[in-house]
């Protein structure tokens, strides 16, 4: 070898080992803020009491907003477990978004649907909508059912948005199921906040497959059988309990969950709603929300609940996993591309020099890194330039590193929420934290590979489908 | 350091680092497990016979929850159902559980809660003394509005007008500190659950409070006034 390749050598393995080291170092920093910001909570809440909240006549009206697309299976038990979630003032906009099946019919015969005379504001873009329903049956005056022209979540959510007349909404994921006082802890940071003017707040979401679950209520919490989902139950409490309060504590968070997120609606529409042109629709309205109170200059906060508010069917199979993490690396492309103007820009404080640089480092770059440093890697192999001693002891200090990490979020589920009490939970998820790096991690930075070669090559920008296996009834 | 033995030393230290963390897993959960058997059981002993102690003054019952008024732990969880009762029920037994909280000198406990420097511990104070109608603790409570964590402050506010309605609200009246959406709501609900009588001086002076939210609660006040849940009344 040359010498210009031997100073090349050793400049890329600078680089790597800095990049290693200030990754583990942020992480490291967010397990320990979040523990932090999960103490702080757990006190905050010891000795909270939501019943004068709950019947309280001055409780600031909430829509909760659906989209259902295709939910013909599962829409008529969803909506009954919408109904029946604790809070005085709400109503639930169901978003029909051009089923292809009989999702509508299902929704007008068991709820009584009548077609309403109503034209919906239009504050934000959307496609036609062809009828507004609402129920004949006093128990159910709560729904509302808007049935539009297909044109994706986004526009379904805009749709939802337009019909509300609440000032707060809740978008979520109709086949989700949420916990019963999951509004009442999502509103309370909107009412307790004076100083600065509170947008909107996330909750934790947690994985539903193998759980039991009866007319959308949640029976028995278990872990997923499949490996698949075991993985991800393990990388969802990771990412909320470690990373999503740790940002929440320094009011930097830029996504909360589609799956259930609580939104000021005069900031919603006064930001533009959400942008139909991207496939990460709730990374770039959390985004550009918080950019507008920026350039309104008016102190404002971002927060996230711990508790676990809401459960989700994740990808079961290796193809729809692939598509969905494919998606959501396209849809962080998106948002950090189209709000590029944040990059280390001081005047948006946290969100400008933390936020955005640590998205766009190691949310959006780290798969790429890691991809190409395996290029690299076996570059040197086949030259015979690789330090065995050096590779081994690096590689068994980041697997080391990772399960320490993961180890750490599984402590703090145990010490705080603990979903997962069975005997034979903790040594099962232990297992899987011990094969993650091996056998789910590839994955994932194959799936965030293909996502940033899908978005750059290919242009493409549509969702992708998506297979539900449903939750199994009691 | 030969290359062998930096491999050994690697696997050493990933088996050894390995093993600590399931040890301390299951160490904790072996903690959490055994503390909620323990917690179980108390609840279990005291949920039984503590509504049997109120309903029948029988000091049987009372020897049954004595071991309980030994424990921080124990008492926590007597303050705990004592308040459930009290708030979920009326007449002889809501009054038997106020006598119980003071006979077993629960209220000290909600006391030296609120000097705590810790912030959560004055929370628990207020919101217990609050809970059980302690007036004797309102100085304390009201010493809290200069907290500087807000939920203390908070806590404060809504249990000075939980303890003493009206005075509590004039006293509100004096702090710059503006309520917050929440702390608001539970006042209102606190005063729509009592009905009491208001002079019409007092409902001046709420609506010339410099706390611009006692301001808005004074003009709630007049229409609550018209539902009959207050009388204002000249003197």
């Amino acid at each position: 070898m040359n010498g210009l390749m031997v100073e090349f050598y050793h400049i890329i393995n600078n680089w790597i080992f800095v990049y290693a080291i200030i990754l583990m170092g942020l992480y490291l920093f967010l397990a320990g803020s979040s523990l932090l910001e999960i103490r702080t909570y757990m006190n905050r809440n010891k000795y909270m009491y939501y019943d004068d909240i709950l019947r309280s006549p001055l409780a600031p009206g909430i829509s909760i907003i659906a989209p259902a697309y295709n939910e013909s299976r599962s829409i008529v038990y969803n909506i009954r477990s919408l109904l029946s979630l604790h809070y005085n003032n709400y109503d639930i906009i169901i978003v029909n978004d051009g089923s292809k099946d009989d999702t509508l019919q299902r929704m007008i015969d068991a709820y009584d649907l009548v077609k309403q005379d109503i034209e919906p504001e239009l504050d934000l873009d959307h496609n036609e909508i062809t009828g507004v329903y609402k129920s004949t049956n006093k128990a159910f005056k709560k729904l509302w059912v808007v049935d539009k022209k297909n044109g994706g979540k986004a526009d379904a959510l805009n749709a939802g948005i337009n019909l509300s007349n609440k000032e707060l909404v809740a978008c979520v994921d109709v086949d989700c199921i949420i916990e019963d006082d999951a509004l009442l802890k999502m509103v309370k940071p909107f009412l307790e906040s004076t100083e600065k003017k509170m947008i909107a707040t996330g909750g934790v979401v947690r994985i539903a497959n193998n759980c039991e679950v009866k007319d959308g209520r949640m029976l028995d919490i278990k872990l997923p059988e499949k490996l698949i989902p075991l993985f991800q139950t393990i990388e969802y409490i990771r990412a909320f309990l470690l990373g999503r309060m740790a940002w929440s504590r320094y009011n930097g968070l830029l996504i909360i969950s589609g799956a259930f997120g609580l939104f000021d609606k005069k900031i919603l529409i006064e930001a533009g709603g959400y942008d139909q042109s991207t496939v990460g629709e709730d990374m770039e309205i959390v985004v550009r929300m918080r950019r507008l109170m920026h350039n309104k200059n008016i102190p404002y906060e971002v927060e996230y609940i711990p508790d676990p508010l809401c459960w989700t069917e994740v990808p079961e199979d290796r193809a729809s996993l692939i598509r969905q993490r494919n998606r959501w690396t396209r849809g962080t492309i998106e948002t950090l591309i189209s709000h590029r103007g944040l990059f280390f820009n001081a005047k948006t404080g946290v969100l400008g020099l933390l936020s955005y640089p640590f998205w766009f480092f190691f949310e959006w770059l780290a798969p790429l890194v890691e991809f190409f440093g395996l290029l690299y890697f076996i570059f040197l192999v086949s030259i015979g330039f690789v330090n065995w001693k050096f590779f081994f002891l690096l590689l068994l200090f980041v697997y080391t590193f990772a399960i320490l990490y993961s180890s750490f979020a599984l402590l703090i589920e145990e010490m705080t929420f603990r979903q997962y009490k069975k005997s034979g939970d903790l040594i099962r998820l232990f297992g899987v934290i011990l094969l993650e790096p091996i056998l789910y991690h590839p994955i994932t930075v194959y799936a965030a590979i293909r996502g940033n070669f899908d978005k750059f090559v290919l242009k493409k920008s549509n969702w992708g489908s998506a297979t539900r296996q449903g939750f199994s009834s009691k | 350091m030969e290359f062998e033995s930096l491999v050994v030393y690697g696997i050493e230290f990933f088996v050894i680092t390995t093993l600590f963390v399931l040890i301390i897993l299951f160490f904790v959960r072996m903690l959490r497990n055994r503390s909620e058997k323990k917690q179980e059981y108390a609840i279990a002993v005291i949920q039984e016979a503590l509504p049997e102690y109120l309903y029948t003054l029988d000091p049987a019952y009372l020897e049954i929850l004595e071991p309980y008024t030994k424990s921080g732990s124990g008492r926590d969880l007597l303050i705990e159902y004592l308040i459930d009762i009290h708030s979920e029920l009326n007449g002889t037994i809501k009054q038997a559980a106020k006598s119980l909280y003071f006979d077993l000198g629960l209220q000290s406990d909600s006391e030296s809660k609120m000097k705590s420097l810790r912030w959560f511990e004055k929370v628990a104070g207020i919101k217990e003394t609050t809970l059980m109608e302690n007036s004797d603790g309102y100085e304390l409570v009201k010493d809290c509005l200069s907290h500087s964590d807000p939920e203390v402050r908070r806590s404060a506010k809504i249990g000075m007008v939980e303890l003493k309605k009206i005075k509590g609200l004039k006293d509100l009246a004096l702090v710059n500190d503006p309520l917050s959406d929440w702390s608001f709501m539970s006042i209102h609900s606190i005063l729509s659950r009592h009905p009491y009588k208001i002079r019409k001086k007092d409902l001046k002076i709420l609506k010339e409070a410099n706390n611009p939210s006692v301001r808005k609660l004074a003009r709630l006040l007049n229409s609550l006034s018209t539902d009959n849940l207050i009388t204002v009344e000249d003197q």
